[in-house]
């Protein structure tokens, strides 16, 4: 079900899907800093039309967070 | 010369033009501006003589007038980033012992606390003579614990005067505040701004730091004051378009290196755009030497930087070469002049070793060793090397050898850290972790180390490979982290 908010944040975190766990987030995952978080964004940003503002940059920091930000875009 | 003049002036002559465009709190006029200062000294005031204010606001209006009302009361402050870790603010508040701290959220402390209200005004507007030190800013310490640097008023006024005089800011501009005001590159925009009559705007969001060119577009900015890394980041988001910010007409490089690639880059994107490039620690207050990039230096791709510049008015570098003599070729660069802070605050040991007094030629002199090597070509300095273990990082100062104590601490086994493409690896000796215990790792070190000095990842080693000497070979150190990491 999270397979797609996983292989974002593995594009993201430049590493392999199987290094993101479910349990994954940010300030855990060690890869998980300022410019993997800014490209997680522009990800988002250009493959599901997010619009990139303080509380979601803030606020989508888990992959069940990413799920449901593509899921909230994809649903309209 | 005073910075509380100079700001007072400004008010008298452009009281109705707008301080600061905040997007939490809104516009808000010199006038209203200078009043909401007047509110912060006369609290000040009434602490006595000079007293201690540690300021622990978000970037913004409120945080703007707390410190100028500092520099208008006569007291010292210390701005801290609100987004440090409690141990490390404990660290601090420890070193500091503030009269006074300010702030809006919960700041864990027995120590007095004013919490600050956006629409407070006052009248009163007077100008007390002082001459306690204008501010100290707490840099990364090798022991682990920060050093407090402490500027005196003089040297904050002069630094002043001469950014706006070369980058010449007039009241039309509209000037970001992009550093975090723990970081002593916010002296340029804030003070640089206030005593010119400009317009300043606080990057304040996470949003408006990590997608700067968004935020330079929407709001007009006309002089940029960043570090150079930042620039890289706007060009891997792909967001230095040509002509995308035709408003921008200054940006000043501090904190790191500028390279010709991030003036190629910016200069896409800001067709009109003057650039500058300066260099100096937070020991001489914010920058000692400016130079206006042309297309010729950028041909000087040899060197690891752009060419430094030269020294402002009131100040000297010295090259001092390995046998400790005066070089005008190549050596740690060595400043004196008006800039010299007083040193670290309640620290004389650190203060002792780094700043001297020595005859270098012209008679006994104060003098501070920056433990930075530079050549010098055809007239003009190049920065080559740190001769220490501190690096930067999006040009914050970090001592490596307080990562690797927190790492050690929290992996309970020696550690090192080491820098490689921009990032701090942690190296640990004799365990061997898991991605859990690595987790575990990083969110212990995470209480006391700044977002930004936190390893980006830590290494295994059965033993650290050594020198002849017997010291940790961190070069050997270096081939094998960049072998793991490949893996």
């Amino acid at each position: 079900m999270t397979t797609t908010a996983k292989t974002i944040l593995a594009d993201a975190l430049e590493c392999s899907v199987d290094d993101i766990l479910d349990t994954s987030a940010r300030g855990m995952h060690p890869k998980w800093d300022s410019l993997a978080h800014v490209r997680l964004m522009l990800i988002l940003e250009s493959e599901y039309n997010f619009v990139i503002n303080n509380d979601n940059f803030e606020t989508v920091n888990t992959v069940s967070d990413i799920q449901s930000a593509i899921e909230e875009q994809t649903n309209g | 010369m005073s910075i509380a003049q100079d700001f007072f002036n400004i008010v008298q002559r452009y009281g109705n033009r707008i301080a600061v465009d905040d997007p939490e709190s809104g516009l808000i006029t010199y006038k209203d501006f200078a009043g909401l200062v007047a509110y912060f000294a006369n609290h000040y005031r009434q602490l006595g003589d000079a007293p201690r204010i540690l300021i622990h606001l978000p970037q913004g209006t409120l945080a703007y007038a707390a410190m100028m009302g500092s520099v208008v009361s006569g007291a010292t402050y210390a701005p801290v980033n609100v987004r440090s870790p409690d141990a490390r603010l404990d660290m601090i508040l420890d070193q500091f012992l503030p009269d006074l701290v300010v702030s809006s959220s919960g700041l864990n402390t027995n120590l007095p606390i004013l919490k600050p209200d956006i629409t407070a005004r006052c009248n009163e507007f007077t100008i007390a003579p002082s001459l306690a030190s204008s501010y100290v800013i707490f840099t990364s310490g090798s022991t682990g614990v920060p050093k407090g640097v402490e500027i005196t008023r003089p040297a904050h006024a002069r630094y002043v005067k001469k950014f706006i005089k070369y980058s010449g800011i007039i009241p039309e501009d509209r000037v970001s505040q992009h550093p975090a005001i723990s970081f002593d590159a916010s002296v340029s925009d804030i003070y640089g701004a206030l005593t010119s009559g400009a317009t300043l705007i606080p990057f304040g969001s996470n949003v408006d730091k990590m997608f700067p060119a968004r935020k330079i577009k929407s709001a007009m900015i006309s002089v940029w004051n960043s570090t150079s890394s930042v620039i890289d980041l706007m060009e891997n988001s792909g967001e230095l378009e040509p002509d995308s910010m035709p408003d921008l007409v200054v940006f000043n490089s501090c904190g790191e290196a500028l390279l010709p690639r991030h003036v190629l880059a910016l200069k896409k994107a800001a067709p009109n755009v003057q650039i500058y490039n300066t260099y100096g620690p937070t020991e001489t207050t914010v920058a000692i030497t400016y130079s206006s990039i042309n297309n010729d230096d950028l041909i000087c791709i040899k060197h690891p930087s752009l060419p430094l510049g030269d020294t402002a008015a009131g100040t000297r570098i010295y090259l001092i070469d390995s046998d400790g003599k005066v070089s005008d070729l190549e050596g740690e660069i060595v400043i004196a002049g008006e800039q010299l802070a007083v040193g670290y605050w309640n620290n004389p040991e650190q203060t002792k070793k780094s700043f001297r007094t020595v005859d270098i030629g012209q008679g006994p002199e104060r003098v501070y060793f920056t433990g930075d090597w530079a050549k010098k070509e055809n007239g003009k300095l190049f920065f080559i090397e740190r001769i220490d273990h501190q690096v930067k990082v999006n040009g914050y100062r970090i001592e490596l050898e307080e990562v690797a104590k927190a790492v050690s601490d929290a992996a309970k086994s020696a550690a090192v850290a080491v820098q490689l493409d921009n990032k701090i690896y942690a190296v640990v000796e004799g365990k061997v972790f898991n991605k859990s215990d690595i987790q575990d790792i990083l969110q212990t070190t995470a209480k006391t180390l700044d977002r930004y000095a936190q390893p980006f990842d830590i290494v295994c080693v059965d033993s650290f490979p050594k020198t002849e000497n017997d010291k940790v070979d961190l070069a050997a150190i270096k081939i094998e982290v960049r072998r793991q990491i490949d893996n």
